[in-house]
Formats: C-alpha cells, sequence, structure tokens
C-alpha cells in the first residue's frame, strides 16, 4: 500500500502527526492510499477520527503533511469539492427533514440541481426521498444513512466515514458494505473508519490499524487477521478442580503458563487458541473435572491493537 | 411465470452542472438566516424574533399609517429620525444577546460546523457568510422602520425637498441601519466565537454590554476622568454614531454625547474591525470535532 507504483495515490499522509496541547492524537503517521475501500481501523480513541478530519481538512497537522488528489485540503478549498464527509456526530440539523439535509449539501457543493441530486443521494442509500419528517425523528440507522447521502450527493472522488456502520441492523450493514465497494469500484477512494474487528473483515482487504496515535498495522486484512491470531490468549477458567486441569492441558501441550487465583481459577496463556478450544473440553472430560465458566482476558480490541504496536 | 424484474440500480451519481465557487456562502448565509430568524424551528423559537420585529416596525408603521389617513394640511409630528434608533437599539441589545448566538454556536455544538468546512467553505468564507446573515437579519430591524419612517415623512409632505436631499436622507437611513447592524452582528460573532453553547454566549454579551455601559458612564460622569472614556460605553456608543451621521448630538444620551464626532467614528470603526479579527483569529484555532 504504501511507496508503490501505479496510479498516484488519491491520500497520502506523510509523517502526519496532530496533538492537543499534551496529547498526541496522531504520531508519525504515513500512508498512500488509492481508489478502493480502505478500512480504518483502531480501538477508540486510537486516532482515526482526528486522521480523517485532517484529510479532510477539518484540522491541519500539527507535524508532517496530509494531502488529498496531490492538495493540501486545508488550505485548497478546490480540493474539498471532491471529498465527501459523513462525521461521527449525531446531532446535525435536527430541525430539517432528510431530504432538506442532503439538499443543503448538495447546494454548499454548487449543484444546479440540488433536488435532483439529493433525490438520487437519498435513494442510493436507500431511504424515501419524499418523506417530509425531520431528522430528530430518525431512528440511528436512518441517521447513518442520510449522512451517507449527504457525503455522496456531489459524486466526491475521496469518501470519508467515520464510523458509519455504528446502529445498522445486519441487513442495513451488509447493504452499507456493498454500497462502499460499489463507489469503490467507480473509482472512488471511500476510507471507513471503525472500531469492530469483525466489521472491518467485510470490507475488503486493504486496511490501516491505528492504535495509540499510530499506525500499528497496514496492508492487506488477512495478513493482519493471522498476525492477530499468532499473538498469544490469556484465558480465565473457572473450574472445580483447577490444579488437575492445568497439569492436563501443559501435558496436552496446549498451553504455554499458568497461574492459579484462588480455590477455583485458573489463568492460562495459550499461543495456539484454536487448539485450545478444542482440547479444554475433551481434557475436562477425561479427567472428569468439570468447568465452569472460560473468558479470555485480552480478547477486546485494545489488546489486539496493543499486541498489533508491539509487533 | 412472472414478469417482475430486479435491476441493479447501482449508485445514482449526479452529474448535472454547478454553479460557481460563493454559491456555497449565498446557501450559508440563506440557512443561517432562516436559523436566526426561527424560521422552520418551533414555534417557541420564533418568539423572540418575533417580537424583536414587532417592536421595530410597530412605531414606523403607525406613522405611516397616520400619515395615509391623516389630511395633508394636518401638523404630523413624525419625530426626529435619529431618535428612532433609541427603541431600536433596545431591540438588538436583547435580539443580538439572545438569538444571534445562535448563527455561530450550534454548529459547533452539532457538529454541523465540520460539515460546512468539509465543502468549498474555508473558515474565512464560513465566517464571511455567517457576518452576512447577522447582518441582513439586523439590517431588517435597523433599515427596515427608518426606511418606513422616510416613507411616511414623503407621504406627509414633510419628507426631504426634491431629489437630492431625499437621496442624501436616504443614504443616512441606510449608513446608520448597516453601522448599527455591522456593529451588533460583529460583536455578537465575537463573542460567541468564545464557546460552543449557545447560553453561554448570550450571557457573556449581555454582560459585557452593560458591564462596558456601567464602566464607561461611570468612568466618564461618576469619575469625571474624561469624558473620552464614556466610549467605552458599547450600548450608547452605535447610538451616538448614528446621531453623527444624521449630523446631531444624542441630546438626552449619556456622557458620550459631550465626546467629538471624529473620536466617536474612530471608535466605532475600530472596535468593528477588532470583533471581526478577533472571531477569525479565534475560527483560525477551533479544532473541530466532527
Amino acid at each position: 500500500m504504501s511507496t508503490q507504483a501505479g496510479p498516484p495515490p488519491m491520500v497520502q499522509a506523510a509523517g502526519a502527526s496532530k496533538w492537543f496541547g499534551d496529547l498526541v492524537a496522531v504520531s508519525d503517521v504515513s500512508f498512500s492510499i488509492g481508489a478502493g475501500v480502505t478500512a480504518l481501523l483502531g480501538p477508540n480513541g486510537a486516532g482515526k477520527s482526528t486522521m480523517l478530519r485532517m484529510m479532510c481538512g477539518l484540522a491541519r497537522p500539527s507535524n508532517g503533511s496530509v494531502t488529498v488528489l496531490g492538495k493540501d485540503p486545508r488550505s485548497d478549498v478546490s480540493v474539498l469539492g471532491r471529498i465527501g464527509m459523513a462525521p461521527q456526530q449525531e446531532s446535525l440539523l435536527d430541525h430539517l427533514s432528510g431530504r432538506e439535509f442532503v439538499e443543503l449539501a448538495a447546494q454548499l457543493h454548487h449543484l444546479q440541481r440540488p433536488g435532483e441530486a439529493a433525490r438520487q443521494a437519498i435513494q442510493t442509500v436507500e431511504l424515501d426521498p419524499d418523506d417530509t419528517r425531520r431528522l430528530s425523528t430518525y431512528s440511528k440507522g436512518m441517521r447513518q444513512r442520510i449522512k451517507l447521502a449527504q457525503a455522496i450527493v456531489h459524486d466526491p472522488l475521496v469518501i470519508a466515514l467515520d464510523e458509519p456502520l455504528t446502529g445498522l441492523d445486519p441487513r442495513q450493514r451488509r447493504e452499507m458494505i456493498e454500497l462502499f465497494h460499489r463507489l469503490g469500484s467507480e473509482g472512488k477512494c471511500v476510507i471507513v473508519s471503525s472500531h469492530v474487528l469483525d466489521e472491518v473483515e467485510r470490507f475488503g482487504s486493504r486496511v490501516l490499524v491505528m492504535a495509540q496515535g499510530r499506525l500499528a498495522a497496514e496492508g492487506d486484512f488477512r495478513e493482519i487477521r493471522n498476525l492477530m491470531d499468532d499473538r498469544p490468549l490469556r484465558i480465565s477458567i473457572r473450574t472445580d478442580r483447577p490444579r488437575e486441569l492445568a497439569i492436563a492441558l501443559l501435558d496436552r501441550g496446549v498451553i504455554s503458563g499458568c497461574r492459579l487465583e484462588g480455590a477455583d481459577v485458573v489463568v492460562v496463556d495459550t499461543t495456539d487458541p484454536a487448539a485450545f478450544r478444542r482440547a479444554v473440553a475433551p481434557v475436562a472430560r477425561d479427567r472428569n473435572v468439570s468447568l465452569r465458566e472460560l473468558r479470555p482476558l485480552d480478547d477486546d480490541l485494545e489488546s489486539v491493537f496493543r499486541y498489533l504496536v508491539t509487533q | 411465470m412472472t414478469e417482475a424484474q430486479i435491476h441493479d440500480r447501482g449508485n445514482l451519481s449526479y452529474d448535472g452542472p454547478r454553479h460557481g465557487p460563493g454559491r456555497a456562502m449565498v446557501v450559508l448565509s440563506y440557512h443561517t438566516a432562516q436559523r436566526v430568524l426561527g424560521l422552520k424551528r418551533s414555534n417557541w423559537q420564533k418568539v423572540m424574533p418575533a417580537i424583536a420585529l414587532l417592536v421595530a416596525f410597530v412605531p414606523a408603521i403607525v406613522f405611516i399609517g397616520l400619515a395615509a389617513l391623516l389630511p395633508a394640511s394636518s401638523d404630523l409630528d413624525l419625530g426626529d429620525p435619529a431618535g428612532y434608533y433609541v427603541p431600536i437599539s433596545f431591540v438588538l441589545f436583547l435580539f443580538t444577546s439572545f438569538v444571534t448566538p445562535e448563527a455561530l454556536c450550534t454548529d459547533r455544538r452539532s457538529g454541523m460546523l465540520g460539515l460546512y468546512l468539509a465543502s468549498p467553505l474555508n473558515r474565512d468564507t464560513y465566517l464571511a457568510s455567517k457576518f452576512v446573515a447577522v447582518i441582513a437579519v439586523l439590517g431588517v430591524m435597523t433599515i427596515g422602520p427608518t426606511l418606513l419612517m422616510l416613507i411616511a415623512f414623503t407621504l406627509d409632505g414633510s419628507g426631504p425637498d426634491g431629489a437630492i436631499d431625499w437621496l442624501i436622507e436616504f443614504g443616512r437611513v441606510l449608513a446608520s441601519g448597516l453601522a448599527m447592524a455591522a456593529f451588533w452582528g460583529s460583536l455578537a460573532l465575537a463573542i460567541s466565537s468564545l464557546s460552543p453553547r449557545r447560553t453561554l454566549a448570550s450571557v457573556a454579551i449581555f454582560v459585557s454590554l452593560l458591564v462596558s455601559a456601567a464602566v464607561g458612564d461611570g468612568l466618564a460622569e461618576g469619575a469625571e476622568v474624561g469624558d473620552s472614556f464614556a466610549l467605552l460605553n458599547m450600548i450608547a456608543l452605535p447610538i451616538e454614531t448614528v446621531y453623527r451621521i444624521y449630523g446631531e448630538v444624542n441630546p438626552d444620551g449619556p456622557p458620550i454625547r459631550n465626546v467629538e464626532t471624529l473620536p466617536i467614528l474612530l471608535t466605532f470603526l475600530g472596535l468593528i474591525v477588532v470583533f471581526g479579527w478577533f472571531a477569525r483569529w479565534r475560527y483560525q484555532r477551533i479544532e473541530v470535532n466532527g
């Protein structure tokens, strides 16, 4: 993804950093992305939204640069007309109807037929363009889609979407992801931020992983996923005979370490979670040990990203 | 066999004509003016703008009615045009304090600022659009009634003599109205730029105006340290400026009436520039969340 031959990148960050007083939101991030869907993945507070804001010219990098279509979006207004943005925030203009809201976006982008453009964009996100209800009455899913509609109404080349799938049901998510791919296949650069790992898997193969303001990983999603699967996993097991179970699992070679906690808990480390999952129940049955609870201690996104950062 | 078919509609993208640059500013100004006036919003949010417009226009409308109904020979006293700005200033004081922060604060709170600045608007054109919107709304209150007054004078036959004098009077109406709208508008934008909270901005505008009046008049009249300190009174300053545009001095005004015209005009224009510069300085530094 970085510095490759071929068409020039549509979005490029070169050593981009952004800090707010003492808080470093983005630290020395460099990447290049072109047409297609790119997922910007990271836990809450990783710097994804700040990165998107820099791409849309809303924030100036404290250091380094972010260019879109070869231009600085903060100083070159012409490039802003080629960017569509759907922010994470919900309130927006609640007194307007969805159609009026999208029309306003169309007018701001100088479209001469904003009504027609708004209707098309609203239909594209599968909402009713004749719905006259105010945005304040919209469900979360409808708000997400109307935000996407205003982001694409002027047919931008670069589309930055901040957590666009939050609040959507599975069917809506699937349709939204299909729409992202359609836009990507038309030569647009679609950047979608998300903190949900499984969600990103369906976006496509290109991923930028941010953690603690840094670019933790970039490239093909499957390779990154494999890298994540290789990390040691810590699991808490509540059982009536923790010592016997720990010895048996060590004998089976599916855990690399263990620690007893209290009378009925053993915490184990495994580097092969799949093998562990296959072995734990048969081992318990063979030793007549009853399993009461298995709880991964570091399966949350934070720990996944922490692991990536240390790689 | 069914004849139904499913067509892949694909992504419907706009490929029609586009306006030139500047359109976004017009749209934002129009939209902001609507919002400040409470249009397309709840009835409660229309109350204050409606009262302000009513208070500003009713006396002028009454004058016009009298001028139209009474015989031309009747001795109709249409009063003094500059004096009309005293009650208008009261309306502007309340309107600027409690309504105009809507023009800026809400965008920051709702996240719309991010969407606006991700469009072909930059921070300067965004602020300029807001300024134009606020001036347009305030201008309705500052120019509208006095323009009606001028019409009333003319209808009554007691207006300016001849086309030249009429145009001079018309110019004074425009200059006075625009000056007042620009002063109150720039003041409101400068203070509103300090906070995304509308209530906080309202209180700040209200308090700063009252404090400026108390300090200015207190120093000039109470402490007797010099009439120039009366220039600090930001409520009296625009009224007195209008009197000077009409070539008069507010006879019943606060101590600022004793100050020469040039310092009044320079302070007045200087403050508009300072308020505008401050709002711009703030907006160049605001981090957009959205």
